[in-house]
């Protein structure tokens, strides 16, 4: 198991420098640099003073280079949004508040949403199933985030004042930006987790299992969640990067000093240490969690093996 | 129902079953807990006597009617999308500069409600008699908080700072051609202390030598706000006062905390020794990346907002905002116009943009899509901007849809036959719903031309790169401008010849320099009166609009700050609160505060 994880993440490390060499060329290529948001053009002089100042009046290749060695040294340069810190100082800033919204979103959407989907097929075609499949999953897919976070502002903010409509530094701060997350992921396990564990409850070993005089709890929990589980990796695996790294529209409707913020603004402002750094971020969060769901097949299901792998 | 008996009506209530009682337990739970969360569960500040006559932190005599000192905060939210925060000062950085930058200095000079240039650090200004320098006389007596005064040398180190090439400044353009051996200087040519600014007879006389006369010099000192040489010695940079421990000032206010992503709080600088004294003891920067500023007003979380037309809306259908006053004014005199490649077809060819200028119909566009926070605009100056016109104007641009198109057809293109698709390029601003406004502006063009147009969004680094490039890339594009000073040879500057269109006329340029050098008034005004006539009647651009910016206050904020002023504009005007405005010293905290919710700022102070 180690061999192929150590083989899995190389793997990724090479992913990794190429994906950071093409973008890198794709930035530069983009019309328009860090500088250029100026009323006025500047003079000729006063620009190249600037490139010089920020290591942009070097050739394309050598500025990759410095920034690839800077890289095995630890260091991921200077954002030019806040050069009065580093990219590494900002990410450490930011981060720790998206990770901690996307953790307690990814723990109260993928918990609720497996409930709610294990309640909707268990009780399928009853009025709980109508319940919670038409109002929670279908409201949960069908309204943007920044709609719902508008309302849970309005509602429990403006109408009611019981929680702040914004900002960060208090545990209320996390409520409504949570649920307003939330709800979608929620929604989508519910929905998978319905439609699995219904093709499951009917399948051919669990009719067996009752033949046999399991009881319900026996026959639910290990016959069918456990089952039920394994197209959820598949598509619920890859969503925890992207609630991980978090959203713009959280954030911005939240005021929420986040990490999500940045992948739009250091696209939009040509910050390129800080666009390489997030790349990096981003490459290696979905490559770990390939991998990582590619292991827990092999946990959930009996029928999956590593290759060259005993059990 | 009348006459329903108790039992009656317990009869139809649902049976409330086990499972049905947990639920509604649960329900009850949650809210029961959210409720407890709440930090403002408990409305807003406690009563308490007034101020009157009390003096503030700095030495402020707090006016009649004023609240108790530990009211005197004021939170001002800024929303941080697409912006950068690098810095507190002007000569740091301009476009980078973080919300509540420029208080820990006094300008040579200021502005007064009505946009006039009244004295800051400089008590007196004259210009030589060969109009070549300028002479400030600065106040003896104001004192840095690190113990040393704050004479001419602090404003020349300042501007020789701007001017080190290593430093990289990004407002050269600013100085340069005006203030002598500048350009020169940012060009690594000559040393930074070639630059003609100098000390005078003494360490309180300022010296600052021009290209040429230069009749502006004053309103572009609004623009002097200095660091501190002893600081920028000893740090090498202006940083220093993005860090409450090495921050020096000699304004009212000092750094308390910066966190450029979510707050800045300024607090009273104890050792202030300057002749403006502000009621306010903290000034608070809420910094939201986007989102909707009208909740954070509506629940307290800050005192005022810019509001956009859409807001106003809200707020006049929502009851608890909707007898607030909406405070109006131009700001920094915005102009919003359509710009042309004139140096290529079909713009090269006057009477097709005076075709264009007279295809535009303002009346309904603005009615429609920016009322009330925008006016017609047929000149680039906002009336109201010094040396402005418009009524004489209006003749070169005005809707005329037959002019339109004969001029068209003059052009060559009877009936819009022949003429070339067009691509007009735009990047979304809320503030001037310029998705909208361009799309108007499209249709229109293409009805009554009968032409082609299309429009191409941008984000908003990519159209300023193809717009600032020599030669520019855009054929036509929607964009703004305000003004930096308040002159007319600021914001006429934009059309002269190298400036940010190509438009090179000789003459145009030719009035503009003689009105720089201008000292007369009328004569001033006779001449930029012919720069705005030409501008407008050769229609490098069509001006569509002038914004104005829409305030809300609540009304515990009080001061002659919101008055209006002879334009009839009110709320604060520009700059905003800062030390190059008299607004500073003329707003306060009313003790009427008790009466609203406001929020408890006592984890910032």
């Amino acid at each position: 198991m180690l061999a192929y994880l150590g083989q899995r993440f190389l793997t990724l490390l090479l992913v990794m420098l190429v994906l950071t060499m093409v973008i890198f060329g794709l930035m530069h290529a983009v019309p328009g640099g860090p500088f250029n948001m100026t009323q006025q053009p500047l003079p000729p002089a006063a620009m190249a003073n600037i490139m010089r100042k920020y290591g942009l009046s070097e050739p394309l290749w050598r500025q990759y280079l410095n920034w690839l060695w800077a890289l095995l040294h630890g260091d991921l340069g200077i954002p030019f949004e806040d050069p009065t810190t580093t990219v590494t100082g900002l990410i450490a800033h930011a981060w720790p508040i998206t990770l901690i919204v996307g953790g307690i979103t990814i723990g109260v959407s993928y918990i609720g949403g497996l409930i709610v989907g294990c309640v909707s097929a268990l009780r399928h075609n009853t009025w709980i199933d109508w319940l919670l499949t038409s109002v929670v999953s279908t409201a949960g897919v069908a309204l943007p985030s920044y709609v719902v976070g508008f309302l849970l502002i309005t509602v429990f903010a403006v109408k009611l004042g019981w929680l702040p409509a914004g900002g960060w530094g208090s545990p209320e701060d996390v409520i409504l930006p949570v649920i307003a997350f939330a709800l979608y992921p929620m929604a989508l396990m519910a929905r998978y987790t319905r439609a699995s564990t219904l093709e499951v409850t009917y399948s051919d070993y669990v009719r067996m299992g009752r033949a046999r005089g399991l009881s319900d709890r026996r026959i639910t929990t290990r016959y069918i969640l456990r089952t039920s589980l394994i197209p959820l990796i598949t598509i619920m695996g890859p969503n925890i990067p992207n609630i991980l790294t978090g959203s713009i529209f959280i954030e911005a409707t939240f005021a929420l000093p986040g990490l999500g913020q940045y992948f739009t603004t250091a696209s939009l402002q040509r910050d390129y240490p800080l666009i390489m750094a997030l790349v990096l971020i981003v490459a290696a969060l979905w490559g770990t969690c390939y991998i990582l769901s590619d292991v827990a097949y092999t946990l959930v299901d009996p029928r999956v093996r590593i290759e060259g792998l005993s059990r | 129902m009348i006459g329903e008996s108790t039992e009656e009506r317990l009869s139809r209530m649902p049976h409330l079953s086990r499972r049905g009682f947990l639920v509604a337990g649960g329900v009850g739970a949650l809210s029961t807990i959210l409720a407890a969360c709440s930090p403002k569960s408990s409305g807003g500040t406690s009563l308490g006597p007034s101020g009157s006559g009390a003096k503030n932190a700095v030495g402020a005599v707090l006016p009649k009617g004023a609240a108790l000192t530990d009211q005197q905060y004021y939170v001002q939210p800024f929303d941080s999308t697409g912006a950068t925060y690098k810095a507190l000062d002007f000569y740091e950085t301009v476009y980078s500069r973080a919300p509540l930058a420029d208080e820990f200095n006094i300008p040579l000079v200021r502005l007064d409600p009505n946009y006039n240039i009244v004295p800051g650090a400089a008590t007196s200004w004259t210009q030589a008699a060969n109009g070549l320098s300028w002479t400030f006389k600065i106040r003896p007596g104001i004192m840095w908080s690190n113990g040393v005064e704050m004479t001419a040398a602090d404003y020349i180190a300042t501007l020789r700072y701007s001017a080190d090439p290593k430093h990289a400044w990004d407002f050269t353009w600013f100085w340069s051609g005006v203030i002598k051996n500048y350009a020169e200087a940012v060009a690594g040519k000559v040393p930074d202390t070639a630059i003609g600014v100098k000390q005078g007879a003494d360490k309180y006389t300022l010296v600052i030598e021009t290209e040429g006369p230069i009749a502006f010099i004053p309103s572009a000192c609004l623009y002097t706000t200095p660091l501190s040489a002893v600081a920028l010695e000893k740090y090498g940079s202006g940083l220093y006062n993005i860090d409450p421990s090495t921050c020096v000032s000699c304004g009212p206010y000092i750094l308390h905390t910066f966190e450029p992503t979510s707050t800045i709080v300024l607090a009273p600088n104890t050792k202030y020794t300057g002749p403006f004294k502000p009621p306010i003891d903290y000034l608070i920067g809420n910094i939201y990346n986007g989102g909707d500023m009208l909740p954070r007003f509506q629940t307290g979380e800050v005192d005022t907002f810019n509001a956009s037309a859409l807001d106003l809306k809200v707020v006049a259908k929502t009851p608890s905002l909707k007898d607030l006053k909406v405070y109006k004014n131009p700001n920094d005199f915005e102009i919003w116009y359509t710009f042309f490649n004139c140096e290529t077809a079909p713009f090269d060819n006057m009477k097709v943009r005076q075709a264009f200028a007279h295809a535009v119909d303002r009346g309904p566009l603005i009615d429609s899509l920016l009322a009330p926070l925008a006016i017609p605009a047929y000149g680039y100056l906002m009336p109201g901007y010094p040396f402005a016109v418009s009524t004489p104007l209006e003749k070169y641009t005005n809707y005329d849809p037959s002019l339109a198109q004969q001029l068209l057809s003059e052009a060559g293109y009877p009936g819009g036959k022949g003429f070339p698709s067009v691509t007009f390029n735009w990047w979304a601003n809320a503030a001037s719903n310029t998705e909208e406004v361009v799309q108007a502006l499209t249709a229109n063009w293409n009805k009554v031309l009968g032409i082609n147009v299309e429009l191409q969004e941008m984000d908003k680094t990519t159209f300023y790169a193809k717009m600032n490039h020599i030669p520019t890339q855009l054929q036509m594009g929607f964009v703004s401008y305000g003004m930096d000073y308040f002159d007319a040879s600021n914001m006429l500057s934009v059309y002269k010849s190298g400036g940010r269109h190509n438009w090179d006329n000789a003459q145009y340029d030719s009035l503009l320099a003689k009105g720089a050098a201008e000292s007369n008034t009328a004569e001033r005004q006779t001449i930029y009166t012919q720069a705005q006539e030409l501008l407008t009647d050769q229609a490098p651009g069509v001006f569509i609009f002038h914004l104005l910016y829409g305030y809300l206050y609540w009304p515990y904020l009080e001061g002659q700050a919101l008055a209006a002023n002879q334009l009839g504009y009110d709320g604060i005007q520009w700059p905003g609160l800062f030390a190059t405005s008299s607004s500073l010293t003329e707003l306060y905290v009313a003790d009427n505060v008790s009466s609203y919710t406001r929020q408890n700022e006592s984890g910032v102070l």
